[in-house]
């Protein structure tokens, strides 16, 4: 029996500007088409090259992130992108056992800590630690979307019961002032981490 | 040694590895459901390469986009083609990227700065 309506959650979508969202297994190829369909639809509307980059890169990592946490069927989530006056959110969420939150948290708060240089010196000497458990524990995923968006990464619990809470990972790109199209000139860069 | 050709696909690279000229190529954006897969066999022929022939190789590297796990693989791979440069072996690698891409670029940049082997940034 179907007791919501539609519609509110469309209207709702809508007030938050939501442009895309998915709730589900996320497999490779929908994430391919997700991830192009974004690339599109902001080309299309003149958004600066840099930034729909920019955009890609962190849909793309948050939504394999997903993977490394999703406490039910690997990849289970919902992910969201937002087109506000001056930014873009794109916020994942998913399932994930209370024991990783604590991790979790830790890797957030020092990523966020990090200036763009820590970042990148971060970043590398992670890249170059030989994996010991062949898996290299969703912080260089992290890295870089804190990279890429240039602004500190959201993390809000929502705690369900002993075992499990739903988190929340966003990630703000602010818009570029100036001329669209394909600009990118580097006095455009101006992510400094924080 | 035998040709490794795979074609590009929207999030895999095209891959192109040529064990008599000693010329190998890789482009386009990556990335894969499953990385470790897709790079197993490029890593597999390159270790057998070294040992088996160890000729020069140039590695022409033109990425459009690579999500973190890919770039990890990548720099894998030239940190091989480092050892083997350090042990006396001749390596030259070409990292094309586009004149607007700063990402790829900031990204090749950090990489030369990293390695010690000749290292080339060409952009088109």
């Amino acid at each position: 029996m179907r007791d919501y309506k539609l519609f509110d959650y469309y209207q709702m979508m809508e007030g938050q500007r939501m442009i895309l969202t998915f709730k589900g297994s996320m497999s490779g190829n929908i994430l391919v088409g997700m991830a192009e369909k974004i690339k599109a639809t902001l080309t299309d509307n003149d958004e600066k090259q840099r930034v729909v980059q920019r955009i890609f890169s962190v849909f793309i990592e948050l939504s394999q992130n997903i993977h490394h946490y999703s406490a039910e069927r690997l990849g289970k989530g919902i992910i969201v992108v937002e087109d506000h006056k001056d930014c873009y959110k794109v916020v994942s969420g998913n399932l994930i056992k209370n024991s990783e939150i604590p991790p979790l948290e830790e890797k957030i708060n020092r990523i966020n800590g990090l200036d763009r240089a820590q970042l990148r010196a971060y970043y590398y000497s992670l890249l170059k630690t030989p994996r010991t458990s062949g898996k290299l524990g969703g912080s260089v995923g992290l890295i870089s979307i804190a990279r890429e968006a240039g602004n500190p990464i959201g993390l809000t619990v929502n705690p369900m019961d002993e075992n499990q809470s739903f988190i929340e990972i966003a990630a703000e790109i602010t818009k570029e002032a100036g001329q669209n199209g394909k600009s990118g000139h580097k006095a455009h860069r101006q992510h400094t981490g924080r | 040694m035998e040709k490794v050709v795979i074609k590009p696909t929207d999030n895999t690279l095209g891959v192109n590895l040529n064990g008599e000229t000693g010329v190998l190529e890789m482009e386009g954006i990556s990335y894969p459901e499953n990385a470790s897969r897709f790079f197993q066999p490029i890593n597999r022929w390159l270790e057998a390469y070294i040992s088996e022939v160890g000729k020069p190789i140039t590695l022409n590297l033109r990425f459009n986009y690579l999500n973190s796990t890919s770039t990890k693989h990548i720099l894998d791979i030239l940190e091989t083609l480092e050892e083997f440069h350090e042990g006396g072996g001749k390596v030259m690698v070409n990292w094309y990227y586009e004149s607007s891409d700063y990402n790829i670029q900031e990204m090749g940049e950090d990489f030369a700065e990293d390695l010690s082997l000749p290292f080339e940034l060409i952009t088109y």
